[in-house]
């Protein structure tokens, strides 16, 4: 049984169709991370697995329960961390996790709580009216993982977070994978997303154009890393001579500089070993990971660029 | 609905709610109308052979229709953001994150909100036995007790009438401006135009004006708004209508010709009916809408 499992779920607002006919699967205990720029209708998915948001059409199910109906069943085994949400003011942190703890019926402590997303217990006794927006999500994210949830869904989780929240939340997410959990990870930033995620899908203007690990993302776009290579003389070869290997493409000269395309960053020894056998000595190496921000950004404007499918009467 | 799931819903919003000013301030102004109140009874001229011991009683009387304005107005006000704010501000959805069903959600927020309305009508009654005690005094305080401990629990009753209400419209709307419009038009219909509007019932079905001696299917019509089913509730306990003539505020003609009309829909009982019927109908409303409302 998947953990996520949602067929053409649609959901409209007038005119706008915010989820476009979704079919999205996520295994349980995988990081899945679920891209989009703002606005692409990640929110509204989430919305309706939990069923804040009820489809237009379609439907949804978590761990085999229908969202509308057994939504209570859904969410006794899901942790949330929501988008734009916000917190009680007037009541202390503490509360906040005794509150999550009865309502889940769940023996955690909340010391212990406050312990593994860093909140200071003297701020847990203040009310959440004054917290910062990191304090906030840190706290949010402790009410998440109350209860030992088998999915977590998280939306935006590093919104306000400093580096040190943003690499607690990493390590954090980890953690719960290890324990069996599966994590639906939202964001708009690749990066974040990147360093923890199994697998990824893409959301833009509602659809899913791209679910897919990150390597075969980087397969299918064909770019990778890039390595650059400076030579003390001009080897026995030519640039097609390089581009004829293997998970080599795109090599260009530029005096005693090489730069190339490389699908597999391992090819790169292969690489250095062919110029050092036609007798140039590497003098100096570098190689740099294409950033997935172009890799998003060239999705989206490939999935821009289909032509809208002709409506005939 | 599961027991444990309304009990911590309630509790949250309890905690939530008891820390609002403005039901403070409200509170406060019960019981200053309370002190008021007592004043006035003891400077009160009273009918030849009125029992003396009657007077703390009569304070409790007096103070009827005060109370269930106050109450009604600390109750909406109280009630009316309580799920459409969660729902602007987005913190409906660490609510919708936990297993609560909507409409857990719903009534352990009815039942919270009701137990802060309690503890403010707590307030303004101790302060009113207070200045009973300095301003009346008490001879014999055994019978003043029950009728003062029945008056609470009714006024506590209507408070819970309201709220529901008030928590109901809450769920029903989807934006602050529109509750606090249903709120105020729910205040206007049930506290200051019923009696108008049975008037014009009266006149289309009935022809005419209302007389004097009007027929008792009318009369149950006025008892039909909770605060007049709320002061039917109180004469159980606070039997001020056996007393005509008094003359004081609260006392409507009508409560008398009630009393001696005999008909089991006019009995004090059947007003406490009516009161239910009102929590259980607003919930129903409200949870046929809430239900399926988009909370995103």
């Amino acid at each position: 049984m998947a953990a996520i499992e949602t067929d053409a779920l649609t959901r409209r607002y007038g005119e706008v169709v915010a989820v476009d006919s979704v079919d999205l699967t996520v295994e349980q205990g995988e990081v899945f991370g679920f891209l989009g720029p703002n606005g692409a209708g990640k929110s509204t998915l989430i919305n309706m697995l939990l069923d804040y948001t009820p489809p237009t059409s379609g439907e949804a199910r978590v761990f085999g329960h229908r969202t509308r109906g057994e939504a209570v069943a859904i969410r006794e085994r899901v942790g949330v961390l929501p988008d734009a949400y916000k917190l009680y003011e007037r009541l202390s942190g503490r509360r906040h996790l005794e509150f999550v703890v009865q309502a889940r019926q769940a023996d955690d402590d909340p010391d212990d709580i406050l312990d593994r997303v860093g909140l200071d217990p003297e701020d847990a006794e203040r009310n959440a009216g004054d917290y910062s927006k990191g304090m906030a999500q840190r706290l949010v994210l402790g009410m998440a993982l109350i209860g030992e949830p088998d999915l977590l869904i998280l939306d935006e989780p590093s919104t306000g977070l400093d580096p040190n929240g943003i690499r607690l939340m990493r390590d954090i997410i980890r953690e719960e994978v290890d324990r069996g959990a599966t994590v639906f990870f939202s964001s708009h930033i690749l990066g974040q997303v990147e360093a923890v995620c199994d697998r990824v899908g893409i959301m833009n203007e509602g659809r899913l154009i791209e679910v897919a690990t990150l390597d075969e993302i980087r397969d299918t776009i064909g770019v990778g890393t890039t390595l650059h290579v400076t030579v003390d003389q001009q080897p026995d070869l030519t640039l097609s001579d390089l581009e004829a290997m293997d998970d080599v493409s795109n090599v260009r000269a530029d005096g005693p500089e090489l730069t190339m395309n490389l699908s597999d960053s391992t090819a790169k020894a292969k690489v250095i070993n062919r110029l050092e056998e036609g007798g140039a000595t590497v003098v100096d190496f570098e190689t740099a990971e294409s950033s997935l921000e172009e890799l998003f950004a060239e999705l989206i404007d490939e999935d821009a660029d289909e032509p809208e499918p002709e409506v005939s009467a | 609905m599961r027991d444990h799931q309304l009990v911590t819903m309630a509790r949250k919003d309890f905690d939530d709610a008891i820390r609002s000013k403005t039901v403070w301030a409200l509170s406060g102004a019960l019981a200053l109308i309370a002190i008021f109140a007592t004043f006035r009874v003891s400077q009160a001229q009273l009918p030849q052979g009125f029992p003396q011991r009657f007077l703390p009683v009569l304070v409790l009387g007096g103070l009827t229709q005060w109370i269930s304005w106050i109450v009604c107005i600390l109750a909406l006000i109280a009630g009316y953001v309580s799920i459409v704010g969660e729902r602007r501000t987005g913190s409906i959805k660490l609510l919708l994150g936990l297993p609560f069903e909507r409409a857990e959600i719903l009534v352990g927020k009815v039942l919270g909100r009701t137990a802060v309305i309690g503890v403010g009508i707590a307030a303004g009654f101790l302060t009113m036995i207070a200045s009973i005690l300095v301003l009346v005094g008490l001879t014999s305080p055994l019978d003043f007790l029950w009728r003062f401990v029945g008056m609470f629990l009714a006024t506590v009753l209507l408070g819970g009438v309201y709220t529901t209400l008030s928590v109901s419209t809450s769920a029903i709307v989807s934006t602050r401006r529109r509750a606090v419009m249903a709120v105020v038009a729910l205040f206007v219909v049930t506290q200051a135009i019923w009696t108008g509007i049975t008037q014009f019932f009266y006149s289309v079905f009935a022809g005419g004006a209302v007389p004097l001696q009007p027929p008792s299917w009318y009369l149950f019509l006025t008892y039909l708004s909770p605060s007049a089913a709320y002061s039917r509730v109180v004469s159980l306990v606070v039997p001020i209508a056996r007393y005509p003539g008094l003359g004081l505020d609260g006392v409507p003609r009508r409560a008398v010709q009630a009393q001696q009309s005999g008909a089991f829909y006019l009995s004090e009982y059947f007003a406490l009916l009516v009161l239910l019927v009102w929590v259980v109908g607003s919930v129903l409303v409200a949870h046929s809408v809430f239900r399926n409302a988009d909370l995103g």
